[in-house]
């Protein structure tokens, strides 16, 4: 059990409901838009979902989030509060 | 049925008639969104404001690195509700053309109400334009009365109401002289 991909499910979960969404946004811009407006942005809004999703895996391969939120767990147990950083 | 994304024409819709000139295609006024965009406005500058003061603990932490995971994350999801926001408004039209008046609503994704009035049914039209900056930006609502009166056509904060309310009886006027008896003179020459 401890062995278990809790994260990757997650976030494998989330990137789902994330290009559905998108896909929802697009399909209403293109199918239902008048003029050529709603189709510039529905290409706009493609883009900019790309490009943030790519920045979103660099950071997510360059980040040990497992690691980071164990490590801030145990210092949290054994620290208290003096943690915080107010 | 004609896929509109693949059309020129810069007001084509969905059921338009080949006959069928478009008037007006109207969106409610930008005001209306600039409120909205300066939320969002507000909430792309947050991560950064609140980066500032714990840069310190988090670079203590090690955990700079999760931070900007997580604002990432934060900006995926701000694309995303910008874009919604945007498109139900981009959705939310009113379309007159020299045959009809179409109101489209969109309240939300599939959820849809469209609804259509021939030019013929118009009775009077009445424009409100309530508040300070609606009387400075020019924009307020609409308001077609059917010879039905079971429903008005309510054209929601829309931009120069008092011209669209002339265009719309210039072509009211237009439509009964050129339909009379009410024959779509298009329709039966096809007959």
């Amino acid at each position: 059990m401890d062995n278990f991909p809790f994260l990757e499910i997650l976030l494998s979960l989330g990137l789902a409901v994330y290009w559905t969404n998108a896909f929802f946004v697009i399909y209403h811009l293109t199918r239902f838009g008048v003029g050529p407006k709603p189709k510039i942005l529905a290409l706009v809004f493609f883009a900019g979902s790309f490009a943030l999703f790519g920045v979103v895996a660099v950071l997510y391969s360059r980040t040990d989030l497992a690691g980071a939120f164990s490590m801030l767990f145990e210092r949290i147990i054994s620290a208290g509060s003096g943690l915080l950083p107010f | 049925m004609k896929l509109s994304a693949l059309t020129t024409s810069h007001f084509t819709f969905e059921g338009k008639k080949p006959y069928e000139n478009v008037i007006v295609l109207l969106y409610r006024h930008w005001f209306v969104l600039l409120l909205k965009f300066i939320t969002y406005l507000f909430l792309a500058v947050l991560p950064f404001v609140l980066y500032a003061p714990i840069s310190s603990w988090l670079a203590r932490l090690g955990l700079q690195d999760v931070f900007w995971f997580l604002t990432a994350i934060y900006f995926l999801l701000w694309w995303h509700s910008l874009f919604y926001t945007l498109t139900m408004y981009l959705l939310d039209i009113w379309i007159v053309t020299d045959h009809r008046v179409i109101d489209s609503e969109q309240q939300g994704f599939f959820s849809r109400t469209v609804s259509e009035l021939s030019l013929s049914k118009i009775q009077d039209i009445s424009v409100a334009v309530r508040g300070a900056i609606p009387t400075f930006l020019d924009f307020g609502t609409l308001e077609i009365q059917t010879a039905a009166a079971a429903r008005k056509f309510e054209f929601k904060q829309i931009p120069h109401p008092n011209e669209v309310k002339d265009k719309i009886m210039r072509a009211h006027d237009e439509f009964l002289r050129t339909h009379a008896g009410g024959i779509e003179v298009h329709e039966r020459a096809e007959l």
